[in-house]
């Protein structure tokens, strides 16, 4: 085979590897756009679910997964900026560093329902916080830490050093250049990489059906014990009543709403990560 | 902390008095097995240009930056021997660093600019050290701009990104942002390399100015740069200082053959 033809050869697969890659994504949004969108209206979005959910709408697990993910992202911040800091700043020790991010990966690595057998027997049986949705913040905070400690440690770790030293030369102390040069700068790659883990964490079930949720019968709470319901346990419920072709056209209009947040929180990221981009270039 | 006070030492050298604002004895740096900086002993005079010369990799900038301890911050450096500044010891682990780089300032090799405007730029040290009002804000802004040359091309423009700027006029901004500080010793390291002749030209006039107020440290390896500039010329090779003095008399009739052959060919057989 001659060099041309390997060329040719290799830069079609390419095309046909991301052409699976699309035609794989297009067709779940496209069943999932079919079979959702009839279910769709004002009433499904504002109403509370009925009926185990067969009749009425979502409003209530829509309110419960946005509360999960915001309290466990407002959790998961500061641990992974700290952590990228440190990593990125003050840690000289190679060994250390290769250490703590494959510790941080491993993390990243541990299947969902693990998160939540773990809290399942820390938060809920040994401590007594009971099933509530500040427990279900928590595991899913834990699960998202790597994502955003990463992100944020490549974007804080890839200022370049002279904007380091520069500030430095001036009289800056320490801190103060990690506050006014290098966070201002980093910060836009951590909301990029904490808008990627909220999209993941939204959709989560397994780590969270333990100790955050209640399948029906819950609204928005009132106290951090009390349990929520949310969208990927709702759809769940409703897919075990699979024969009810009601529940069944809730369960696709509840999922396409899921895949529309999801969507949303990635479209942000990107958007994010495009601006940041395009600042670093400047 | 050791704040530091203005002792100005005298030390008599061939028959003057100099008031040496810097004092090198026997500085040596490795990082890690890397042996960068070999017994330099040397003094900086106040108040004039003193240029260091030397081959690529010479230990020039490494020896720059060990006087204001940027180099603090590089994995596995190790710094002995003396650098007095103002009859204190910067090398001792107790200093305040911090306070230490206020007084002597930095201009680096390729102009930064952070992310902001032309004035905040210039704000950008001092307003870490100190409150300052409007008024007081505007003052320092037109006061350093004028001194940087560069008040006329940007009054009218404060307020505009500095990144707007031409490579040449975000170095002398730079320079402002320094001077801003208000420090006792600048240190540049070959801030001319990437520009043009004119911006070069530029800078070169406004450190001649400039040293009447300040003591001016310029790492270049441009030899013409360093005969139009130059008081005090030191000659690095190999991470050793082959040869120290008055400017004008190194280019007429330096001793060492070294530095014959460095300035007259820029080849150096060290």
């Amino acid at each position: 085979m001659n060099r041309q033809l390997q060329n040719k050869l290799f830069t079609y697969s390419t095309w046909v590897a991301v052409i699976i890659c699309s035609a794989i994504l297009f067709f779940l949004f496209g069943v999932i756009l079919w079979n959702g969108l009839p279910g769709i209206n004002i009433n499904f979005i504002t109403q509370e679910s009925s009926d185990f959910g067969a009749s009425g709408g979502i409003i209530y697990q829509i309110g419960g997964s946005l509360l999960l993910v915001l309290f466990s992202a407002m959790i998961c911040l500061p641990i992974a900026l700290g952590t990228a800091i440190y990593k990125s700043e003050y840690l000289k020790n190679r060994k250390l560093h290769k250490i703590i991010n494959t510790l941080i990966y491993s993390l990243n690595g541990i299947p969902s329902v693990i998160f939540g057998i773990f809290g399942l027997i820390l938060f809920v049986n040994i401590l007594g916080m009971g099933i509530s949705w500040i427990v279900g913040s928590i595991i899913l905070a834990m699960m998202i830490l790597p994502t955003v400690s990463l992100s944020t440690y490549h974007a804080i770790n890839s200022i370049p050093t002279v904007y380091r030293e520069s500030s430095l030369a001036l009289g800056l102390t320490k801190w103060q250049v990690i506050s006014k040069v290098l966070l201002p700068q980093g910060f836009s790659g951590a909301i990029t990489g904490l808008l990627i883990g909220v999209a993941r964490a939204i959709g989560e079930t397994a780590p969270i059906m333990f100790i955050a949720t209640a399948f029906s019968g819950v609204k928005l709470p009132s106290s951090f014990s009390e349990p929520v319901s949310t969208l990927p346990t709702h759809i769940l419920a409703l897919a075990q009543q699979a024969t009810n072709p009601d529940a069944l056209q809730n369960a696709w209009g509840a999922s396409l709403v899921l895949v529309m947040l999801v969507v949303l929180f990635s479209i942000s990221a990107l958007f994010i990560r495009l601006r940041y981009q395009t600042i670093s270039r400047r | 902390m050791i704040e530091y006070q203005a002792l100005k030492p005298k030390l008599s050298v061939v028959g003057k008095t100099i008031d040496n604002i810097i004092n090198i004895e026997g500085l040596q740096v490795w990082i890690k097995e890397n042996h960068i900086l070999n017994d330099i002993t040397l003094n900086i005079p106040k108040n004039k240009i003193t240029c260091i010369i030397g081959p690529s990799g010479s230990g020039k900038s490494s020896l720059i930056r060990s006087i204001n301890r940027i180099n603090d911050d590089i994995d596995g450096i190790i710094s002995q021997g003396n650098i007095n500044f103002n009859g204190n010891s910067i090398l001792d682990k107790n200093i305040d660093v911090a306070s230490l780089r206020t007084q002597i300032g930095m201009v680096f090799q390729k102009p930064c600019i952070f992310p902001k405007s032309i004035k905040e730029n210039v704000l950008f040290g001092i307003q870490h050290l100190k409150k300052l009002n409007k008024l007081e804000k505007l003052q320092i802004v037109e006061d350093k701009l004028k001194v940087a040359s560069l008040w006329k091309e940007v009054s009218h423009r404060l307020n505009d990104k500095a990144i707007s700027l031409s490579i040449g006029q975000q170095q002398r901004l730079c320079i402002a942002r320094t001077l801003a500080v208000k420090p006792e010793v600048i240190l540049l390291d070959e801030p001319t390399s990437s520009l043009d002749p004119l911006s070069t030209r530029a800078i070169e006039e406004m450190m001649v100015k400039l040293k009447e107020s300040y003591t001016i440290v310029f790492v270049t390896h441009n030899i013409q740069q360093a005969k139009r500039i130059a008081d005090n010329l030191i000659f690095i090779c190999d991470g050793k200082v082959i040869e120290q003095g008055v400017a004008s008399e190194l280019f007429s009739c330096a001793k060492n053959s070294q530095t014959r052959a460095y300035l007259k060919d820029e080849y150096c057989a060290c």
